[in-house]
């Protein structure tokens, strides 16, 4: 009995032993030149309602890959080849975790993806376990990067970066239109995003313009009536839509057709303007958006039109704002990979926290002029573009390199 | 001004839910199915709108009679389906064809269109100024619509042939079938009506509604509302409730915190469930 005992015991003890030198030697084998492929896992929303940012996020992330292999790939390891590997989210907060722990089992590298925050809460609770970077391009919420996190890094703006670009834009139509007592009424939408959109939007504010009413709608809206009529009754100057994209196309239809508010601004912030464009044509003039940089804008570089110009070709759609977050993530990954000359976690991880990203070098943004990382992983300067929809045309207004570009007053 | 606006609102958005309601009511009552896939024929019409202007430039009332013929084709497939595969299995047979056929419509409208909202452009009958804002005129045909259908329903029912059949399922399917009717037939045929209706519903709305796949499943929840207070089997009864969730709804939307938007109706629906008589809001 005893002799069996210690043949079980010595057993396990060998057992203990291969498998602590096995991880010993996978992390080895991560170092050097040797490494052919990296593995990039995009965990995005592919379908459901978030695809629509997570499928333009993914081209812009496929676009980067493929340029850059094609650049000879990673030349500290060796020329290795990025490779990207697609798990759909769809939509769905719990796939956070369940594609996450399927990206690290698959031998990711890294994460790039998410287009709701609290898939991008759920699913880094498991990277920042494992020790693999994950670079979050769409998740706004300020929650992402106050956890104390060091494996996660925002490539796009945080609700506080982004409520505080529309509220100076807010505040710049404002003072250009003339307006000498500037109120607000400001419909959001009864999630989390919305809710803390709305914290952040009144902290920009900090009373500066008074709020004639603030109220919310439930997310699963569709008759979007009673929230027109409500904030067209405010007799606000400025209305601020803090909501998702159907909610701004909803809104502005009804204020354009059929409301009629007597306002100066209005701002739906989470609306597209190149879907607001296509589908209520002259009824979207006038309201104030978030957009990507198009070719052809003041300060826009020659390397940002050929991106531009190499997406269409492939994608054959123009790329949206978070095209071009999954196309820095991708760059970012890259940068760090050749400075830490390893695929390890923790050499990524702090790689990824040095570099920069410069224009023309995986900075395609006109505004600011280069891309890197704070100690809490937001981007130091968050590339906010806000635009004005003016006949037909996306007409960007913001940030104060816009400064000139004349904006209209609501209705257009 | 604004309550005006509100009840006037929710009068015309409450037609709606009456056409909606109406078609769930009759699958309910006497195809004695909850076809989870309601709400997604009602997404399907509103595509089949855009469709139509997409493909052919067509504006949503020309291409209503395309429509009616092409999903009384699909309604009469489904309607087999429910009745030879979700019956053999029972109740639970039948919820899972229908929420199937939930995800398979919302699963392909999001294929073929993408999540990006969709609207019916360049179309108008025009608007009236009423209490400061303005009635679009296909919201008056919409309502109009509703009306007609409610009225075709009840006539249809209580004076023909057909709908004495369909009142006799409903009462008792047994009975019915022992005094001669073909109760499968009635069935089916009630479960086809009511997916026509739905995507006509659709279609007729399609002019003044913000489109995007998933818009079905808040048309199926205000579906349940309308069915439970007024009455199962009653399309007259869902046409009052309708009218009657639709202007809680926009009151609610209008005055109240939004939780209370999502509440009111089903505070409304517990009550009701409460204090009920067997024929709902008309009895």
């Amino acid at each position: 009995m005893s002799k069996n005992r210690l043949f079980a015991g010595s057993v396990l003890a060998v057992a203990a032993l291969l498998s602590v030198g096995a991880c010993g030697s996978s992390a080895n084998s991560s170092v050097g030149a040797q490494v052919k492929t990296v593995l990039l896992a995009n965990v995005e929303d592919l379908t459901g309602p978030a695809s629509v940012y997570g499928i333009p996020e993914s081209n812009g992330a496929q676009l980067a890959v493929r340029q850059i292999n094609a650049a000879g790939g990673i030349k500290s390891l060796g020329g290795a080849k990025l490779v990207l590997k697609r798990f759909d989210t769809a939509s769905n907060v719990d796939a956070g975790v369940t594609q996450a722990q399927a990206a690290v089992n698959a031998g990711a590298a890294a994460v790039i993806g998410g287009e709701i925050s609290d898939t991008v809460l759920a699913g880094t609770n498991v990277t920042q376990r494992a020790g693999i970077p994950w670079l979050d391009t769409g998740g706004t919420a300020s929650k992402i990067h106050q956890r104390g996190y060091n494996t996660v890094f925002q490539v796009t703006y945080d609700s506080a970066q982004f409520e505080t670009a529309v509220f100076d834009t807010v505040e710049q139509a404002s003072r250009q239109l003339g307006i000498a007592t500037p109120t607000l009424a400001i419909p959001y939408s009864q999630s989390s995003y919305g809710q803390e959109s709305l914290q952040a939007f009144l902290q920009a504010n900090s009373g500066k313009y008074k709020v004639r009413c603030e109220f919310s709608y439930p997310l699963t809206t569709t008759d979007f009536s009673s929230v027109a009529a409500r904030a067209a009754a405010c007799g606000a100057t400025d209305i601020v839509n803090l909501g998702y994209p159907t909610d701004g196309v909803a809104l502005s239809r009804l204020f354009a057709t059929q409301f009629h508010p007597r306002i100066k601004v209005w701002a739906a912030t989470g609306m597209d303007p190149g879907t607001a464009i296509s589908q209520l044509g002259s009824a979207a003039n006038g309201a104030l958006t978030i957009a990507a940089p198009a070719p052809g804008e003041k300060g826009v570089t020659a390397a940002f039109d050929k991106e531009f110009a190499a997406y269409q070709a492939r994608f054959h759609a123009a790329p949206t704002v978070t095209s071009w977050a999954g196309y820095a993530a991708v760059h970012f990954i890259a940068a760090a990979l050749e400075r830490a000359g390893s695929t390890s976690g923790a050499k990524l991880t702090a790689a990824l926290h040095r570099v920069t990203l410069t224009q023309g070098d995986g900075d395609v943004y006109s505004y600011p002029g280069t891309l890197s990382f704070t100690a809490q992983g937001t981007l130091r300067t968050a590339p906010a573009i806000v635009a004005e929809i003016q006949n037909d045309k996306i007409v960007p207004v913001w940030p104060p390199a816009y400064d000139k570009s004349p904006l209209a007053a609501y209705p257009f | 001004m604004f309550a005006e606006q509100l009840v006037l609102e929710g009068l015309l958005s409450g037609a709606v839910y009456g056409l909606v309601g109406g078609g769930f009511t009759l699958v309910l009552g006497v195809g004695r199915i909850a076809n989870f896939a309601h709400g997604a024929f009602v997404a399907a019409g509103l595509y089949w709108a855009v469709f139509a202007q997409d493909q052919f430039g067509v504006n949503p009332y020309l291409a209503l009679g395309p429509g009616l013929a092409f999903f009384a084709l699909i309604a009469l497939g489904t309607a087999e389906l429910f009745e030879r595969r979700g019956r053999q299995v029972g109740e639970i047979g039948e919820l899972l064809i229908g929420l199937a056929l939930l995800l398979v419509i919302n699963g392909l409208l999001e294929a073929l269109y993408t999540d990006s909202p969709r609207t019916i452009r360049d179309f108008t009958l025009g608007g009236v100024p009423v209490f400061g804002f303005t009635v679009y005129g296909t919201q008056i045909a919409a309502a109009a619509f509703t009306f007609a259908v409610a009225a075709g329903i009840y006539l249809l029912i209580r004076a023909s042939r057909w709908g004495r059949a369909l009142r006799a399922v409903a009462e008792d399917p047994l009975a019915a079938g022992l005094h001669g009717i073909r109760v499968p037939a009635t069935q089916r045929a009630a479960v086809a009506l009511s997916i026509v209706l739905a995507a006509a519903a659709g279609i007729v709305i399609s002019p003044f509604t913000t489109i995007y796949p998933q818009i079905g499943t808040t048309f199926l929840i205000t579906a349940f509302a309308v069915v439970i207070v007024g009455g199962i089997g009653n399309t007259f009864g869902a046409l009052l409730a309708g009218l009657g969730i639709g202007v809680i709804n926009s009151l609610a939307g209008g005055y109240l915190a939004s939780y209370w938007t999502t509440l009111a109706p089903l505070i409304l629906i517990l009550a009701f469930i409460l204090v009920r008589r067997e024929r709902g809001v008309t009895a």
